[in-house]
């Protein structure tokens, strides 16, 4: 039934490009910056380009390893407890513009939170596919998943990084929707993480600041609404045709983290209309394909790891890019595949890899 | 366990998944839509907030255009010049910096030492330090390499004749702005355009690209003065207000026949390189601002209307017993309670007899008087070169009483500009012609030079008219008011005049203007000159005492360097046979090239003057109204524009001589 070593190459193909485009966007956002800091207008450049060989080499090797391999218990439990252990170590590492994120691994900073989502995906992925017949009995298959989400989640925000515990909750609440999740408890769950949600927005006032910013960016253009406008006229001002590469203006100190979180901002005014689309379509296409990978896919288990990896990729990008064009409020998190960064670039061709290893067990079934 | 799963898992994921599909499609539409609202429909919108934010404008001066005379020596030039600024937020030490700017100055003190280091204290992105500074300074500055201190060339007006036509040029601000004079009506002209520098900034305020739109420079101006005879009417000028203890005075040197101004002097005047040091009286163009009443000189206009609408001849006999003439209570009597008893109309403006003038005037009338007085140009601004230039004081034909036409005729009562006067009287000078007074001949804007072409603006009297005016005022000064103001060798005509000043409302007994108004030589008038002077003291105040001598000196300067041929007592022709009745005739010179006289509006053409000696062929042109370049030495040998050619008055000309043996230059005089 199964056909084998097919790969999905419409998914390889857009990865490449995405990788590709970081490559020469995080120079062209960070030269200056890198110069004003260190001196060293290539020091991003070489790094991104490290890790991108780095993560495409994982990618070859992801996409080899048969991801059956993962639905192993020790294997599940033994990332977890790794990534259990490495959050919970960072969490008395030196603060990196006050957050307590990077794990010092030979002079390159992981992030063991980006990590934590591949193993969550996993562990979610083992669970559903043992009691997704009984996915709507929430004290058999739902509190579980929602203890070790919730413990990840936790270890996340007190680093703090509320941006990558949002999104790992996003990823665990669609596994669990296409595992069949009856609707009334996701309007549930809802209702009942507002409060919380509130919670952690009222605790910390900077993200109250960041989200009454993208309401309305133009009422305080020099304080909050500051990054959001500069991030706006970066984008208007490329127009269709854009700016033509390293031409921006934008990404020159007033862009906060252009080569980051903000790297969208400096891809649509150095490339337009044209070239932003062209990476939302790289984004839409590695959804697609990820998406009919997870309807294909050979077993359930398969089928949620896929749906896991492609919706981790998925909502990341399309949050961040929304967050730019000020659709929603900044909440940094940055662009898989394409912002300057090591670990998230590891783990997001780690988990196209390992997309693509279950896109080669594809059955005709679906 | 799997197994039953796995018949189930399918169909459920799969619905799922097409749901999570379907919003990741709807959120990458709603992305999609937002790229384009932004990046087309707002994009100008955006593009503007980015300049506004991103960009710099620094404005970059063009250059000033020269301000030449007639023969293209420079008047008014500018000069790029360095000036200090500094962009505060990039100055670390404020304190520190101002000491070391103003130890490289060399030239401040402490006060401007506190001063500059206030000044760094602001929070503005950009502030002066300096303006103008020479350029040791701002190599002294240079070497120092401050940061966030910068260097911007701006033009600097520098006048190197200093006074020089001071009044008629004007002067320019700080910003390159004309405040005053030519500077100021030809402003826009002269400035240029303004290109401006956009310096693109980061949000550090830092520049890091620079878009200049280079400055137009402005267009130069050649004017009609001649440098050599503005100095000869200021320095005249000035000896005659000195001499007169008087309180100031101004001179105009006219081509009658252009409306060309040559030279244009008033007194006190000022240094414009420096205008801010000296006072509105010193800076003031009395020439076109201040009016005067003519008195005596006026005359002209009474006599010409007389003339003209042939109510009189100028052997007309007119009455002016008992010297004196009343108007109800009014009585006006002649200067010194003369009386002359019958007169001739001639002698009448000979003598300047008040009651003859009146008696001339009453009966041209009111509405004929105000009428020519309109037509000599009168009551209005004369010439569209100055800004500042006074109308003057017409009153109309239905406010003249019999007792104001008097006051007319004799030049009260009527308030003119020195330039109108020359104006006016060049009317008798040309013929008859009204030409529009100019002191701006060419524009000269990238090389091309724009003549701007003279405007006659009415014809105002007949040439026989004319004529008869010309040789009444030729004889006020052979046996006239204006003895004075004869030059030794040419025929001079002229008008003097003397009136009393409205001083608090009424006339005083002091103070008085007087003034000189005629023209040289008589018969081919190449210059009208009006001189008047305003309350001499301690002299006799009169036109023909004060003004007269004035006239007569510049009158000589400009008859010389014009090259004009003398018109009275011409060195003789050697071969004079009995040709007895064209003796007395003002033989204007005896050449051996007929020269036709240009008349009013008649055109002539260009003598050959190949064979002729330089100075001869000099004065043939001059007396044209060419300027002249002379090229080599000997006799001509060729000549621009070629022999046959129409005169253009004003116009230049040029002649080649060579010495060639066995060929003596033919001089009149061999």
């Amino acid at each position: 039934m199964a056909r084998t070593r097919k790969t999905d190459k419409p998914l390889f193909v857009a990865t490449l490009l995405l990788v590709g485009t970081s490559v020469v966007m995080v120079y062209s956002a960070s030269a200056v910056v890198a110069m004003d800091r260190f001196h060293r207008p290539n020091l991003f450049l070489t790094k991104q380009a490290l890790w991108a060989a780095l993560g495409l080499a994982v990618l070859a090797i992801a996409s080899r390893v048969d991801y059956r391999l993962y639905k192993n218990d020790r294997v599940v439990w033994g990332v977890l407890g790794l990534v259990g252990l490495m959050l919970a170590a960072v969490l008395f590492s030196s603060p990196v513009n006050g957050t307590r994120r990077w794990f010092g691994l030979g002079g390159l900073g992981i992030q063991p939170s980006e990590l934590a989502k591949i193993a969550c995906i996993l562990f979610t992925a083992v669970t559903l596919e043992r009691r997704m017949h009984r996915i709507n009995e929430l004290r058999y298959s739902l509190v579980p998943i929602a203890l070790i989400t919730g413990g990840l989640m936790l270890l996340i925000l007190l680093q703090p990084d509320f941006g990558t515990a949002m999104s790992l909750l996003a990823i665990v609440l669609v596994m669990v929707f296409a595992a069949g999740l009856d609707y009334r408890y996701l309007v549930g769950t809802v209702l009942l993480l507002l409060p919380a949600v509130a919670v952690i927005l009222v605790a910390a006032p900077y993200r109250v600041r960041r989200l009454t910013a993208f309401m309305d960016p133009w009422k305080d253009p020099l304080g909050s609404g500051f990054h959001i406008i500069q991030s706006l006229i970066a984008v208007g001002t490329g127009g269709v045709q854009g700016k033509g590469l390293m031409a921006g203006v934008q990404k020159l100190f007033y862009l906060p983290e252009p080569h980051t979180d903000f790297i969208y901002a400096v891809i649509a005014e150095e490339l337009g209309l044209i070239g932003a689309s062209a990476v939302l379509i790289c984004f839409l296409v590695i959804t697609w394909r990820g998406l009919r990978v997870a309807i294909r896919a050979e077993d359930s288990f398969g089928s949620f790891v896929a749906l896991g990896l492609t919706t981790m990729i998925g909502v990341q990008s399309f949050v961040n890019i929304s967050m730019v064009l000020s659709l929603l409020p900044t909440k940094g998190i940055p662009l898989p595949l394409v912002s300057n960064g090591g670990s998230s670039l590891l783990i997001s061709l780690l988990a196209m890899g390992m997309l693509l290893n279950i896109s080669q067990h594809e059955t005709s079934e679906a | 366990m799997t197994d039953p799963a796995l018949h189930r898992w399918r169909p459920t994921l799969k619905r799922r998944v097409l749901v999570t599909a379907a919003c990741f499609l709807l959120w990458a539409v709603g992305i999609e839509s937002r790229l384009v609202y932004l990046q087309v429909f707002q994009h100008d919108e955006l593009v503007a907030r980015a300049e506004r934010q991103q960009l710099r404008t620094v404005p970059s001066p063009a250059k000033r255009g020269d301000i030449l005379d007639r023969n293209g020596r420079v008047l008014a030039a500018s000069a790029d010049v360095d000036s200090l600024y500094a962009v505060p937020p990039e100055v670390a030490d404020p304190a520190a910096t101002a000491g070391a700017l103003c130890s490289a100055l060399h030239d401040c003190s402490d006060a401007e030492r506190k001063d500059i280091e206030d000044r760094l204290h602001r929070r503005k992105p950009f502030v002066y330090i300096r303006r103008q500074i020479t350029p040791a300074q701002a190599a002294a500055v240079a070497d120092l390499q401050l940061e966030g201190i910068g260097f911007m060339r701006e033009s600097r007006r520098f006048y190197p004749k200093r006074e020089l036509a001071a009044h008629l040029i004007g002067y320019v601000g700080q910003e390159s702005d004309g405040l005053a004079g030519l500077e100021s009506t030809y402003d826009s002209l002269v400035k240029g355009r303004a290109g401006t520098v956009l310096v693109q900034t980061d949000a550090h305020r830092k520049a890091f690209s620079r878009v200049e739109r280079p400055p137009t420079a402005g267009a130069s101006l050649e004017l009609t003065i001649d440098e050599y005879l503005q100095h000869v009417a200021e320095r005249e000028l000035r000896a005659g207000v000195e001499w007169a203890g008087a309180a100031g005075g101004s001179a105009v040197v006219m081509d009658p026949h252009t409306g060309e101004i040559l030279a244009l002097a008033n007194y006190p005047t000022f240094n414009p390189n420096m205008f801010r040091e000296f006072s509105d009286v010193q800076r003031r163009n009395r020439a076109i601002q201040d009016l005067y009443e003519p008195g005596s000189t006026f005359k002209i206009v009474t006599a010409s209307a007389a003339l003209e609408e042939k109510l009189l001849t100028p052997d007309t006999p007119i009455e002016t017993s008992p010297g004196v003439i009343r108007f109800g209570s009014r009585v006006i009597d002649e200067d010194k309670h003369h009386n002359y008893g019958l007169l001739s109309f001639t002698d009448v403006i000979v003598k300047s007899s008040n009651v003859g003038a009146i008696k001339i005037g009453l009966k041209v009338g009111a509405g004929r008087m105000s009428d020519f007085v309109q037509r000599f140009g009168f009551g209005r601004p004369s010439s569209p070169d100055f800004k500042a230039e006074s109308r003057g004081i017409v009153w109309s034909a239905e406010r003249l009483t019999d007792s104001a036409l008097a006051s007319v005729s004799m030049g009260y009562q009527v308030g003119v500009t020195p330039l109108q006067m020359a104006a006016a009287v060049s009317v008798v000078a040309n013929g008859g012609s009204l030409m529009e007074p100019r002191v701006v001949r060419a524009v000269i804007r990238d090389g091309h030079r724009l003549p701007v072409p003279r405007r006659a603006l009415r014809r105002v009297v007949n040439p026989e008219t004319a004529l008869e005016l010309a040789n009444i005022m030729e004889a006020v000064v052979e046996r006239g008011t204006g003895t004075k103001s004869r030059v030794a060798g040419y025929s001079v005509a002229g008008k003097t005049g003397t009136a009393q000043k409205v001083v608090n409302g009424r006339y005083s007994n002091t103070d008085y203007n007087v003034s000189f108004v005629g023209f040289v030589p008589t018969r081919q008038p190449t210059y009208t000159i009006v001189v008047v002077v305003d309350s001499p003291h301690g002299v006799p105040p009169y036109g023909g005492t004060v003004a007269a001598p004035i006239f007569s000196r510049i009158a000589d300067a400009a008859l010389r360097h014009g090259g004009v041929s003398p018109s009275v007592d011409p060195a003789p022709p050697i071969l004079v046979t009995g040709d007895g009745p064209r003796l007395p005739e003002p033989a204007p010179t005896p050449a051996i090239v007929s020269i036709s006289h240009p008349g009013p509006s008649g055109v002539s053409v260009v003598p050959d003057l190949r064979g002729l000696s330089g100075r001869e062929a000099v004065r043939t042109l001059a007396r044209l109204g060419l300027s002249v370049q002379m090229h080599g030495s000997g006799a001509v040998v060729r000549q621009t524009p070629e022999p046959g050619e129409p005169v253009e008055r004003g116009g230049g000309s040029s002649v080649w001589l060579e010495r060639q043996p066995g060929l003596t230059a033919l001089g009149p005089h061999p």
